[in-house]
């Protein structure tokens, strides 16, 4: 599995998040970069080609699933997975057009298992 | 005799004859001339009288000038006879008498037998005759004949001129009487007193004994004779029924009538009336109706009996009589006829008047049961109806059984000082009327309550027939009280009347109650306004009904917006909270995070270990607060409710109305009427529609050429689906848009493809997860180059349980 470093954005408004996020996965063998916004994610996709984004919903700006839905069309393969203070976005048809739907928690095992998945998913 | 001495004679006689002096005198004088002149020692005169049918001797006198009145008077029936004296009465001319063979009781004649009797004539009529008396028999010298046949010429014309005076006297003795009857008769006020006229009247008319037996019989009056017999001033009523004959007179005679009673063939009659001589009717005839008839018996009396047959003039008097009589009793009978119109149509005026004040007063009224007693008391008012006592019985609909709930009686009986006003009186207010009103149903005593409150039924509908009738008619109806107490044994106590007026006051559903009331002082033609006034109280009890339960769901109405502004307030609180936590959650995951990370790091033998596992641990405590919050405040997303789809189409429909007249879409709703209700959550199912119309139109405007009218059709229909044993509703939204290219057509559904530059790729799919989240389905009908048909079909039961497929939940049902 482990055969290149897949590179993921992490898209939040808060730095201590994204520094946490940043410290944990790479701790797991990711290549991780951070956007502070969805407009700065945007402006990363093309050029970086993630092989994931993780991406929070309430944001300044466009909100997570407005990002989601331009990075879909930038490139409908780039896996997203939202990340999300609310629960209940579970059951938002919003928010299903997501790879995964992830509660924000500070444990981040839940969100690691997702990530995984995921890209297990989309492994040729 | 001499000439000088005939001619002083003479002129004595003419002179005494032609004088107002009375009759007795002017013969008495006459005679005693002539005995002066030494013709004869006696004269004597006899008299036909009682019509010439009779002879009577009047008076003798002579020489000496005494006069002798017979006692008893001699009288002669002419017919009969033989008597020499009445041969100078048919022949008219002087003969002697031989009177000596004669047996008579005359004491004149008994004493000189013999004379000469000379006719006392005129040209038109003979009066009687005078004779000269003889001790023995003389004749007369033809000068003496002469000169006495002179004498007798001259006392009949004073004999004729007496008659004449005394009949003109007559005449206007009965002309002046029957112009004072008439007088009275017009100042007469009612039948009785023109009655009472009558025996007065006869003993005028006749001037002799006679009954009046007055009949009066029309149509309209009780058919009956009253005798007033005037000599005791008595009246008697004698049954008609007595005589046949005497019913067809009066029924039949037209014409004034004299009937010889002796003579009749009816023997009932005949012996009925035998103590009368003759019957005189006359008929009482007014606009050629006949009222009855006033009819006069004539006592077999002598003095009587000459009068009948009635002479003409006679008989034309008593017609005279007849008609003023006639029209005295059509006049009296008219006026009593208006007096009763004019009272009844007071009464009438009373009782709309009451109606209609009682109607703005039951208007005014604010529950049942001031109008249930309102009605009460103006039905016992002795101002309103006069029904007292009356009572109330409901309907009770919880315990399904009729109780009494109101009595009343007239408010006016109750005390002096504190009397109802008139109901009629329009200076009274109506607070104040409708005051005294419910005081008739209350001040009751003890023992009412006590008797009403004992008043149950279970069921009205065993009531006798006739109760049962008057309820199912829903009109006011009086029926004999023995019909009432069969209901209840307390009913004749509670109301003591002979008969019962009975008031159904009719509800929209049921009958609301039954109002029962004394009907001993109203009569059927009264029914008519009680009707008017108890429509009204069932109006008003209709009105406050419909009051009471507009107020009632005002008041729910007002409950549920207080509701709603708390719900509101606790929604505003609970999005403050949602806020709050959101900012808290942040910080805590990356507290939370790095105390995780350097948790791992502390050695596990180290205090600090335990330290970092506390922050750890509360740190999870709180995001589980925070989560709690979050997931709290948020409202379910999935609302599923019965929902009325046609009504979902055409909400969303008309979203586009506007943009589609624009674009010049035809719009086209096929919405089948009273399709059921589906359940699903309305939101979304617009959602569906909005997407799947936004679609069609896009594809509409975006064709670049097309032959067809643009159009857009929107169907609603119910479907059963055999196989899976389930109803659904199918939605069809089909559009004139050129439909969509092969080689797409199964990727529509996937998420972010799509053939527009600034479409999303999303409209679809949501639809398709919207519609599978109803247990629904969707399918696309494609008709290349023409247009697409989109099919929902969505259970119109939804099933809560989402593991179980929809056709497995219903078999085990």
């Amino acid at each position: 599995m482990e055969s290149r470093e897949y590179k993921i954005l992490v898209v939040d408004d808060e730095e201590n998040i994204r520094w946490l996020y940043k410290e944990e996965l790479e701790e797991e063998g990711y290549q991780i970069t951070a956007a502070a916004s969805g407009e700065e994610a945007l402006t990363m996709v093309p050029e970086l080609k993630p092989d994931l984004v993780v991406m929070d919903i309430k944001m300044p700006g466009i909100s997570g699933v407005d990002a989601l839905i331009k990075i879909k069309e930038v490139d409908k393969d780039i896996p997203v997975i939202l990340c999300s203070a609310y629960s209940d976005y579970k059951q938002d048809f919003s928010t299903w057009a997501s790879d995964a739907y992830v509660v924000k928690a500070s444990n981040l095992d839940e969100l690691k298992k997702a990530i995984t998945r995921v890209l297990e998913e989309r492994q040729p | 005799m001499d000439y000088r001495q005939r001619y002083e004679t003479l002129s004595k006689v003419i002179k005494i004859n032609s004088s107002a002096t009375p009759i007795n005198d002017r013969l008495m004088q006459t005679a005693h001339f002539l005995c002066l002149t030494g013709l004869a020692p006696t004269i004597v005169f006899y008299l036909l009288q009682h019509r010439g049918r009779r002879l009577t001797l009047r008076l003798a006198a002579d020489s000496g000038g005494n006069l002798q009145l017979p006692a008893p008077p001699y009288s002669y029936t002419l017919p009969d006879s033989v008597d020499p004296l009445c041969a100078p009465l048919t022949s008219r001319i002087a003969c002697p008498l031989d009177l000596e063979s004669n047996n008579s009781d005359d004491p004149f004649r008994r004493q000189r037998p013999y004379g000469w009797s000379l006719p006392l004539a005129d040209d038109t009529q003979t009066y009687g005759t005078m004779v000269l008396l003889h001790n023995k028999a003389f004749t007369l010298s033809d000068d003496n004949l002469q000169f006495l046949l002179i004498i007798c010429r001259q006392i009949a014309s004073g004999l004729r001129e007496d008659i004449l005076r005394k009949r003109s006297h007559k005449k206007v003795r009965r002309l002046k009487f029957l112009h004072r009857v008439g007088a009275r008769l017009n100042i007469s006020e009612n039948l009785q007193s023109v009655f009472s006229q009558l025996p007065d009247s006869s003993l005028t008319f006749f001037a002799h004994s006679a009954s009046i037996l007055t009949i009066y019989a029309t149509e309209n009056l009780p058919t009956e004779i009253i005798d007033q017999g005037f000599r005791d001033n008595e009246v008697r009523r004698i049954g008609l029924e007595t005589s046949r004959e005497q019913t067809a007179r009066m029924k039949f005679a037209v014409q004034p009538t004299v009937v010889d009673i002796k003579n009749s063939a009816d023997s009932s009659y005949r012996d009925f009336f035998s103590h009368f001589s003759a019957h005189i009717i006359l008929p009482l005839i007014s606009r050629g109706v006949r009222l009855g008839s006033l009819e006069f018996f004539l006592d077999k009396d002598p003095k009587v009996q000459h009068l009948i047959p009635l002479e003409k003039n006679e008989l034309e008097l008593l017609e005279i009589l007849a008609v003023h009589l006639a029209a005295t009793v059509e006049r009296t009978r008219t006026r009593s006829q208006l007096d009763l119109a004019n009272q009844a149509a007071i009464l009438r005026t009373r009782q709309l008047t009451i109606s209609h004040r009682m109607k703005n007063a039951l208007l005014a009224a604010d529950t049942p049961d001031q109008i249930s007693r309102l009605t009460l008391g103006a039905l016992a008012s002795s101002e309103g109806f006069s029904c007292s006592p009356a009572i109330y019985i409901g309907y009770q609909k919880e315990g399904k059984f009729w109780h009494t709930r109101f009595y009343a009686r007239d408010p006016g009986s109750l005390s002096n000082d504190n009397k109802c006003p008139k109901i009629t009186d329009d200076t009274t207010p109506l607070k104040v009327l409708t005051c005294h009103l419910l005081r008739a149903s209350d001040n009751l005593d003890e023992k009412i309550i006590r008797d009403i409150e004992t008043l149950k039924f279970a069921d009205l509908e065993a009531a006798p027939t006739r109760f049962r009738k008057a309820l199912t008619e829903e009109k006011p109806t009086i029926i004999p009280a023995r019909f009432i107490t069969a209901l209840h044994s307390k009913l004749a106590e509670i109301i003591p009347a002979s008969e019962i007026l009975i008031i159904p006051l009719p509800g929209k559903q049921h009958l609301k109650g039954v109002i029962l009331a004394n009907a001993d002082r109203i009569k059927e033609q009264d029914l008519s306004y009680i009707t008017l006034f108890t429509d009204a109280a069932t109006l008003a009890l209709d009105n406050t009904e419909l009051y009471q339960r507009l107020q009632n769901s005002l008041a729910t109405l007002n409950r549920a917006q207080s509701r709603l502004t708390q719900s509101e307030k606790l929604m505003a609180l609970g999005e403050m909270a949602t806020s709050i936590a959101h900012e808290i959650k942040n910080p805590l995951v990356s507290i939370g995070g790095f105390a995780r990370r350097l948790h791992k790091k502390i050695p596990e033998e180290s205090r600090e270990k335990g330290y970092s596992q506390v922050i750890m641990k509360e740190i999870e405590r709180l995001e589980e607060i925070v989560n709690n919050v979050l997931s709290f405040s948020r409202t379910e997303s999935d609302v599923f409710a019965p929902a009325d789809i046609n009504q979902l189409i055409s909400d969303t429909a008309a979203l586009f109305t506007r943009e589609m007249k624009k674009l010049n879409i035809e719009l086209k709703l096929q919405l089948t009427p009273g399709i059921p209700e589906v359940e699903c959550d309305g939101n979304q199912i617009k959602q569906v529609l909005i997407n799947l119309i936004n679609n069609s139109i896009q594809a509409i405007t975006g064709k670049t050429a097309g032959l067809e009218k643009n159009r857009l059709t929107i169907r609603s229909t119910p479907y059963c689906n055999l196989d899976k044993q389930q109803e659904l509703a199918l939605i069809e939204v089909e559009d004139t848009g050129g439909g969509i290219q092969e080689e797409t057509i199964h990727d529509i559904f996937n998420p972010f493809f799509t053939t527009k530059h600034d479409g999303t790729g999303l409209g679809l799919p949501i639809c398709h997860r919207i519609i599978l989240n109803h247990k629904g389905e969707i399918r696309i009908q494609n008709q290349v180059g023409r247009g697409v048909k989109v099919v929902i079909s969505i259970p119109f039961k939804h099933s809560n349980h989402h593991e179980q497929p929809v056709d497995q939940h219903r078999q085990e049902r």
